[in-house]
């Protein structure tokens, strides 16, 4: 996949982002509007006095109407422009969650078994959350931006209708104002919040190390140490936010003195013109209004520099994440289909297998397996057994030898054809947070319920499915119901059941089950799998009839 | 009064101007300075904060583990005390301000003009209603939306830690369907909660630009004497009435500002409630980090120990964690702690080692020790649990935990005596590197150096939480010849769930919901048969 760019956020809401921002504008519009109105209506009053009124020259019902139109639009344009942005940024971050998910299933699945470690849950969880962090480049930066250029380039449009003659002078301060102050300090903001993230990576390294090492530390006397290590870098931090604060006030006081600057020019051209006669003095208090109004679009600008530096360590940190999934699967040009109605075999020809070249763990393999064979793969620990079904099921290459199915080698079947003729269950059961129904439906997608029901039923969970309230629907994991260990097991094996792979390859299927509960499932695996090869790896005692084929590592 | 000058077409005075100039930058100053204040007095607090967390974690030792796993104590360390920022900085000092801004607009408007100030006024009522209706609905929503985005990143954590096995099922596009199904659902319903939320704030939007205009038709009219019930008059004069237009969205401006803070808020409340439980635990625990002492002099050069223990009692006395009576363990004794979980096995070592609150007498050679000398027990005392804690690095760096100035001699000597050199040697030696978690060493491997760090640094007793409870059976059986070799002469309790190869100790102790089941040491043969007995 490739690395994601900030600009893509704006492209793939546009339609979104732009009605937000115009809804944003009309608000920030009316806002200043209705004070700079305002002003003028009483001062125009105030000119015109109680003889204007009598003599029928000052309509004043107009104005009346406009302040009341602007105070409806104001309030309008904030909640449909609230409304209309949330509903982007779920949509944005919709999209975002399904393209990193896209990029990183590319990776292989070697690659992808990292992420099911238990330890590195806290690296994926940390690299999602920039995810949602991402948002702030829209929000914060983006739109901000553009709506300050334009009420600036509105009071410029006013301005040179009205004020002429300062129109020059206040169009350098609006520039500085509005690109040259944030361009000063993005170079800051950037150095700082790149360290500050940075530090705030390493503090969390040395958390968790110390935590993990903790009574050693404490009983070896050197927690001291590590807690003023802690301490230093904490500190680090502390004064990196205190140095990005202090740019915000920097860059804002400046910004504010430029704005007092403006002020003080439109007062002062402005009342020489008015002295001369040549302006309504009406006019010119509301455009004075209307520059201090101006101070609200604006005052977000300070922060510009800080949101572009969190913006790009959250997109930097996202596309980690997706180049960590950069290899590409080559396996996917491999053309060759083994014929549907050949016979199913699988032969193995000195196969060895290990997770280095330089470090084989089981050489020279030879075996043959035809359709109706269930065999017991037997070892001790650590004699090769999952090193072994992970080779057969392609997810390691083998180190030397060849693998066949129907006749076809495995290197030369696409990975998703092999997967989906050679199925493997591994040690560790996963389930998802769906539905009972969706994540079997996983392995089958067009099953029916009666299916469904059928394969819990044969792995002996039916009692367990009826006491679920909600039947197929009931939800699983963490925010449903839990299943027990041996439920996890057979949950899985189910599902796995559903792919009807030709061959199945079933890592310590059975342990944590009882002896009665484990024959009966012998029973009904080799009943499902008449058909096809029935691979069962276990260092249980095994004496089921069933099997017909044992094979050794030891 | 510079409109006003203007109006009356009169050139304004330089005072004017100054006023203006001194006032704008006064504004700005002190604005910034509140700012820095409020922020600075957040990061000091949070750093304290995070430092007591930290203290109070190492006083609880071994017992943070129900607290959570390392990983979730990291993230309260790190994230969920920075969560409280907003609060702290910007919530905290905005709620003072919402109360008090608007009175003094108030009072001061008056002076010009009563009836503006009664229509400022007149919807103030309304602001503690909105207050209460901004807090609510927009804590439910910015609750419940922070709850469906943690679900939308939980959907697809789930399915990225899943995605080997949604590989091998060939399920990657369901899932990828599923996720943007969810996505869409979500968005559906917290736009739903967020339309309601937004109202209160958008009423409260509406109330301030009605306001502005209300007052400034009100001013405008009483200047042209329109007003229905002060016809031909002006009602409040053109300064005036310039200076409460200005102030009118002042009047405001803080209450909404507080609106957009209550995010911070709903933040900080989520992270304090993860927070509670280990600040309450630690908050005693961290006084007792003021007053710890020494070792009783006699004790500072000794190198073997007999333990006493006397009318122990750890929790409450109703239901005990650990309570014992009196319990003698002789130099260089051997014992295993045997008994089903939550027995009290792991209690009377973290007591030992120092990490648990206790009533009762210690006595170590029948000195005894003060609790607050419990500390500093743990010079004397090695502690292992049945996770061999290794850091990031390499081998020798993790000896060197244990002995800074350990030569390479000493570090091969040890790493021989626990069995792991002639593995070691084959790559790399002392610089053999071990990831994160001790990637690269089996768990066998990973508790022979855990070992092999105890012998750097002899300890007298040894104590030592279910070190074979990750392990495999021949693991085990390996491993447990090497402790048998190691231990000797040191006086070492193991608490273990299993027998296998712990045939060298000299006595076992047999725990029950926290008590002794016999109150001296037991041989292994009575400890199988006594089990055996509690089968039938």
């Amino acid at each position: 996949m490739k690395p994601l760019k900030l600009r893509q956020l704006l492209l793939w809401q546009w339609p979104g982002w732009s009605l937000s921002g115009l809804l944003g504008l009309i608000t920030l519009f009316s806002t200043i509007m209705l004070l700079a109105y305002s002003g003028w209506f009483i001062s125009a009053s105030a000119l015109a006095g109680i003889a204007a009124i009598q003599a029928g020259s000052f309509n004043y019902m107009r104005p009346g109407a406009v302040i009341r139109l602007l105070a409806i639009l104001r309030t309008a344009g904030r909640y449909a422009e609230r409304l209309q942005s949330h509903n982007t940024v779920l949509k944005l971050l919709k999209n975002l969650r399904v393209a990193s998910f896209n990029g990183m299933s590319q990776q292989s699945i070697a690659a992808a078994a990292k992420w099911s470690r238990p330890e590195s849950g806290e690296t994926l969880q940390r690299l999602i959350s920039d995810i949602d962090l991402l948002d702030q480049f829209p929000l914060r930066l983006a739109a901000p931006w553009l709506w300050a250029i334009a009420i600036g380039g509105i009071f410029a449009a006013a301005l040179s209708l009205c004020l002429p003659s300062s129109l020059n002078f206040l169009l350098v301060i609006l520039a500085l104002r509005l690109l040259v102050i944030p361009l000063l300090f993005i170079p800051i903001g950037l150095g700082l919040s790149r360290q500050e993230v940075a530090l705030s990576g390493q503090r969390r390294q040395v958390n968790l190390i110390g935590l993990q090492l903790l009574t050693t530390l404490l009983t070896f006397g050197r927690w001291s140490d590590y807690a003023a290590k802690l301490a230093a870098t904490d500190q680090a931090i502390s004064q990196r936010q205190k140095q990005l604060q202090l740019s915000v006030l920097a860059s804002e006081l400046l910004a504010q003195c430029l704005h007092l600057v403006g002020l003080m020019l439109l007062a002062i051209q402005g009342s020489q013109l008015v002295l001369a006669d040549s302006l309504n003095p009406a006019i010119l208090v509301g455009l004075l209004l209307g520059w201090l109004g101006l101070n609200e679009a604006f005052q977000v600008l300070s922060q510009l520099h800080l949101a572009t530096g969190y913006s790009l360590a959250a997109r930097d940190r996202t596309n980690q994440l997706l180049a960590n999934s950069a290899e590409p699967n080559q396996q996917s040009q491999r053309g060759e289909t083994p014929a549907p109605d050949a016979k199913v075999t699988l032969k193995i020809t000195q196969l060895s297998c290990g997770f280095k070249p330089e470090q084989p763990i089981l050489a020279q393999q030879d075996q043959t397996f035809e359709a109706g064979d269930v065999v017991l793969l037997k070892g001790r620990s650590g004699a090769g057994k999952s090193c072994l079904l992970q080779t057969l099921a392609a997810d390691l290459s083998p180190l030397s030898g060849s693998i066949l199915f129907k006749g076809v080698e495995q290197q030369q079947l696409a990975a998703n054809d092999w997967h989906r003729n050679v199925a493997y269950l591994t040690q560790r059961p996963t389930i998802f947070q769906l539905s009972i129904a969706a994540d079997l439906r996983l392995a089958a997608p067009k099953a029916s319920d009666k299916e469904l029901v059928e394969v819990l039923q044969l792995v002996g969970l039916k009692p367990w499915l009826d006491k679920q309230s909600q039947g197929l629907r009931t939800v699983l994991g963490q925010y449903g119901v839990g299943l027990s260990g041996g439920e996890l097991r057979r949950f899985a094996l189910a599902r796995m059941m559903l792919t009807r792979a030709p061959v199945l390859l079933l890592d310590e299927p059975f342990s944590g089950l009882d002896q009665a509960t484990t024959e009966r499932l012998i029973q009904a695996l080799v009943e499902w799998q008449h058909d096809g090869i029935l691979i069962i790896a276990s260092h249980q005692q095994l004496d089921h009839l069933a099997f017909n084929r044992h094979w050794s590592l030891d | 009064m510079l409109c006003a000058a203007l109006l009356q077409l009169e050139a304004p005075k330089p005072l004017l101007w100054y006023g203006l100039l001194a006032s704008f930058l006064l504004r700005q100053l002190l604005l910034s300075a509140k700012d820095f204040l409020a922020q600075q007095a957040s990061r000091q607090l949070r750093q304290n904060l995070r430092n007591t967390l930290w203290q109070g974690l190492a006083q609880l030792g071994p017992a943070r583990q129900k607290f959570g796993s390392d990983g979730q104590l990291s993230s309260l360390l790190t994230e969920h005390v920075d969560a409280l920022d907003g609060y702290i900085s910007r919530y905290w000092s905005q709620q003072y301000l919402v109360m008090v801004t608007p009175l003094a607009i108030a009072v001061v408007v008056s002076q010009h003009s009563l009836l503006a100030a009664g229509l400022l006024l007149g919807t103030a009522p309304l602001v503690p209603v909105f207050m209460i209706l901004v807090g609510k609905e927009a804590s439910k929503a910015s609750s419940a939306q922070l709850q469906q985005q943690s679900r939308m990143s939980g959907r697809l954590y789930d399915f990225l830690s899943g995605l080997s096995l949604l590989k091998r099922l060939n399920a990657v596009p369901v899932a990828s369907q599923h996720l943007s199904q969810a996505a869409e659902y979500y968005r559906q319903s917290t736009m739903q909660v967020l339309k309601l939320a937004f109202l209160s704030t958008a009423v409260l939007e509406l109330f301030s630009s009605l306001a502005i205009a209300l007052v400034a038709l009100y001013l405008g009219l009483g200047l042209l004497g329109e007003l229905p019930w002060l016809k031909q008059q002006i009602a409040v004069s053109y300064p005036s009435a310039l200076f409460i237009l200005l102030l009118a969205p002042e009047f405001y401006q803080a209450l909404r500002q507080l609106g957009n803070d209550y995010h911070a808020k709903a933040q900080a409340q989520s992270a304090t409630v993860q927070l509670m439980p280990l600040w309450r635990a630690i908050d005693p625990a961290t006084q007792q980090t003021q007053q710890q002492q020494a070792l009783p002099s006699q004790l500072a050069n000794t190198a073997a120990f007999s333990l006493q223990l006397q009318d122990i009692l750890v929790g409450q006395a109703q239901q005990p964690r650990l309570q014992l009576d009196r319990l003698t363990i002789a130099t260089g004794q051997r014992i295993l702690l045997s008994g089903p979980s939550g027995s009290g096995k792991s209690t009377l070592l973290q007591l030992l080692a120092g990490f648990v609150p206790f009533h009762g007498q210690l006595m170590l050679n029948d000195v005894s020790i003060a609790k607050a000398q419990m500390p500093a027990l743990r010079q004397q005392i090695a502690y292992l649990n049945q996770h061999a804690e290794l850091m990031p690095g390499s081998v020798a760096e993790n000896l060197a935990l244990a002995k800074t100035d350990a030569q390479p001699q000493q570090m091969i000597a040890v790493l021989k005596a626990v069995e792991l050199w002639d593995y070691l040697v084959q790559y790399g030696g002392l610089n053999y590197s071990i990831g994160e978690q001790g990637l690269g060493l089996s768990g066998g491997q990973q508790q022979r150096l855990a070992f092999a760090r105890l012998l750097l640094q002899p300890r007298a007793i040894w104590l030592l939480d279910e070190p074979f409870a990750e392990l495999d059976q021949a693991s085990i059986s390996s491993l447990s010849k090497v402790l048998e070799q190691i231990s000797r002469g040191k006086t070492l309790l193991i608490a273990s769930h299993q027998w296998q190869g712990l045939d060298f100790v000299d006595g076992c102790l047999l725990l029950e919901q926290g008590h002794l089941l016999k109150q001296q040491p037991i041989s292994l043969a009575e400890l199988k048969q006594l089990s055996n007995q509690d089968q039938r």
